[in-house]
């Protein structure tokens, strides 16, 4: 049986970098996996990347679980026009030199008969106040199949030596 | 592209029609940990339905399971646990369900873990996430199946045994440490 969670493409911050795009997605996978370690260089504690698929700016919804160590919260958003990660990277008022990590899994993006399902989860330990957990889980009313995929940092940029890989994952 | 990982699909199904509960059988003894992805929905008609898992065994109970819940809605969050004192679901999460906006599935991920030991009873990290665009949920749990034996089959069954619609789909992954 072959291995088959194969890397599609992975892109690096050179400089500040407001977004990068994954295009032309070989629809020959089950699902994709996007794996970043990111930065943001605004001026606060956290940033909250948005994605989106295809170029398309509408039908985004989501549901956040976040905590702290000491606390939690909870957020939403309806019909978006991105699918925002709200507090998942920390940014220029974090602790030096610390990246998050975030996990966003997207089952059966190549189908044409259904919307599209998006889980992410998102780490960041500052060794400081300025930790986060997030949980979400999205949603693109789109039966459209992705064949792109674009990540945007938020309110900042992306640092440099931020990092972005896109893998597929084949179920058979 | 070079293959990466050890991401191995042991078995896959997709249903062209609505059907109940899915077993893996004769799962081989080669990997390290299992992942089962399910890509769903449930015909029960709710707005959402429970998703369980078994192991070893072909019937929608069994006992000795214990589970701990995390849970959010993106407007509340909340935090369970059950016992083997109990009723015990297997490992479970949940999926969206017949009222529930029309084409919306869920994602629900079981990583069973060190599944081949006969040393260790079987931990089962659980991510469960569906967003509605206007409702939802998302589970992260843990679950602690207390046998030793090691796990050659396991059994996706549902809350009160409705069918899956048509389209889901279960595929059970190999991961091998090295």
């Amino acid at each position: 049986m072959a291995n088959t969670m194969t890397k599609l493409g992975s892109q690096t911050a050179t400089a500040q970098q407001y977004g990068f795009t994954f295009s032309s997605i070989p629809q020959t996978y089950t699902d994709l996996v996007l794996r970043i370690s990111a930065r943001s260089s605004y001026a606060a504690v956290f940033d909250g990347p948005a994605i989106f698929f295809n170029g398309v700016t509408s039908g985004y919804g989501r549901r956040t679980l976040g905590g702290n160590g000491t606390s939690n919260y909870a957020s939403s958003n309806t019909s978006g026009s991105y699918l925002y990660l709200d507090n998942s990277i920390p940014a220029a008022n974090a602790s030096a030199n610390v990246f998050g990590v975030m996990t966003i899994y997207i089952p059966n993006y190549a189908n044409t008969s259904y919307y599209k399902a998006v889980n992410c989860e998102a780490v960041m330990e500052t060794n400081g106040s300025a930790s986060n957990i997030t949980l979400t889980a999205g949603s693109w009313s789109s039966t459209s199949n992705i064949t792109s995929l674009t990540v945007y940092s938020g309110s900042g940029n992306f640092v440099a030596n931020s990092e972005f890989t896109l893998y597929g994952i084949k179920n058979s | 592209m070079a293959a990466q990982s050890t991401y191995t699909p042991i078995a896959t199904t997709t249903y062209a029609s609505p059907g109940v509960n899915y077993v893996f059988s004769n799962i081989p003894q080669t990997y390290t940990d299992l992942v089962l992805v399910v890509y769903g929905r449930n015909t029960y008609p709710t707005a959402t339905n429970a998703i369980n898992m078994y192991i070893n065994t072909t019937t929608q109970s069994s006992s000795n399971w214990s589970q701990t819940n995390l849970n959010g809605t993106g407007t509340g969050n909340s935090a369970s646990h059950q016992t083997t004192s109990t009723p015990d679901y297997g490992a479970s999460t949940s999926l969206p369900s017949a009222s529930a906006t029309a084409n919306l599935f869920g994602l629900a991920e079981f990583h069973i873990m060190n599944y081949a030991s006969t040393i260790m009873t079987k931990t089962v990290l659980i991510r469960g996430s569906y967003d509605l665009n206007g409702s939802g949920a998302l589970d992260l749990n843990v679950a602690n199946y207390q046998s030793t034996v090691a796990v050659t089959s396991l059994q996706i069954g549902s809350g009160y045994g409705y069918n899956y619609a048509a389209g889901t789909t279960f595929t059970l992954y190999g991961i091998t440490a090295a």
